[in-house]
């Protein structure tokens, strides 16, 4: 366990806290993203994922400049300038928050009391990309098909959802 | 390649954290862009997971697998946030809000 991932972990949680809960406006949103997009791929690379850390950081990095694209184009990025919460609309949120926040306390405590997750002289991953290239045009060519076709189904779903109303793109 | 002990742990660990701050991001934000951001971090989280698991696999047919499904999440992943930014492209279009309390009846 290499000290270097550890923090590469951290501070790539911390950027993602970050660009939830203080990402008032895009940019500083974005931004925290983006650190914690390069703290993960740093972590997983010293960890020896490999190709399958490029592909992680390349997508996530790719959504999330269209994410900024987009969102410099339709949004004031200085502020979102939405109205205050209304008080039952808190309340319903508080109550999820404080849910869900318990269901990951019991979460973080039975790992703490389990304890017995730790494997030692784990390969990560094993696996050359000829090999998961080859098992998914072979076992699983049915699968890659369907995910083909939703590719295709979305790709369309976001042409007919960006065209005018009156018919231009 | 083998590495020290610990490190899937560690990873899994990692997204179970991180899926917890994307659906912080779902919970407490209100723009439909900042939600989107969160379902973002919780998709890479169950790829982060995945990569973990596929740690503890010693079969190399068992490894692809795994890479095979951190690439179909990956892309899953692009194809919902592609179509939820667009969704709010379209809202923004036609009532000039992103706000997610507006949108709740999902009336178009």
């Amino acid at each position: 366990m290499s000290f270097a991932m550890t923090i590469g972990l951290a501070v790539a949680l911390v950027c993602a806290f970050a660009a939830i809960v203080l990402g008032r406006n895009l940019t500083r949103a974005i931004v925290g993203a983006m650190a914690f997009l390069a703290g993960l791929g740093f972590s997983m690379s010293i960890a020896g994922a490999g190709y399958l850390a490029v592909v992680v950081v390349l997508l996530g990095g790719s959504m999330l400049g269209t994410l900024q694209l987009f969102g410099w184009m339709l949004v004031d990025v200085d502020r979102d300038h939405l109205p205050p919460t209304d008080r039952p609309t808190w309340f319903a949120r508080g109550i999820a928050f404080v849910l869900f926040g318990g269901g990951l306390a019991l979460l973080v405590a039975a790992a703490v009391v389990g304890g017995e997750f730790s494997v030692e002289g784990v390969g990560l991953p094993s696996a050359t990309p000829a090999e998961v290239g080859a098992f998914l045009f072979g076992p699983l060519a049915e699968a890659t098909i369907l995910v083909g076709l939703t590719i295709a189904a979305s790709l369309l779903g976001v042409l007919l959802l960006l065209q005018d109303d009156r018919g231009g793109s | 390649m083998v590495v020290e002990s610990n490190v899937a742990a560690w990873l899994v660990g990692a997204a179970i954290a991180l899926f917890w701050i994307g659906m912080l991001g779902l919970l407490w934000r209100r723009s439909l862009v900042g939600m989107l951001l969160g379902l973002l971090f919780a998709w890479i989280s169950v790829a982060t997971a995945t990569i973990g698991f596929v740690g503890l696999q010693d079969e190399t047919e068992r490894a692809a697998a795994g890479g095979a499904l951190v690439l179909c999440l990956c892309v899953l992943c692009c194809m919902q946030i592609a179509t939820g930014i667009s969704i709010v492209v379209a809202r923004i279009r036609r009532r000039g809000t992103l706000d997610a309390d507006d949108a709740g009846l999902l009336e178009g």
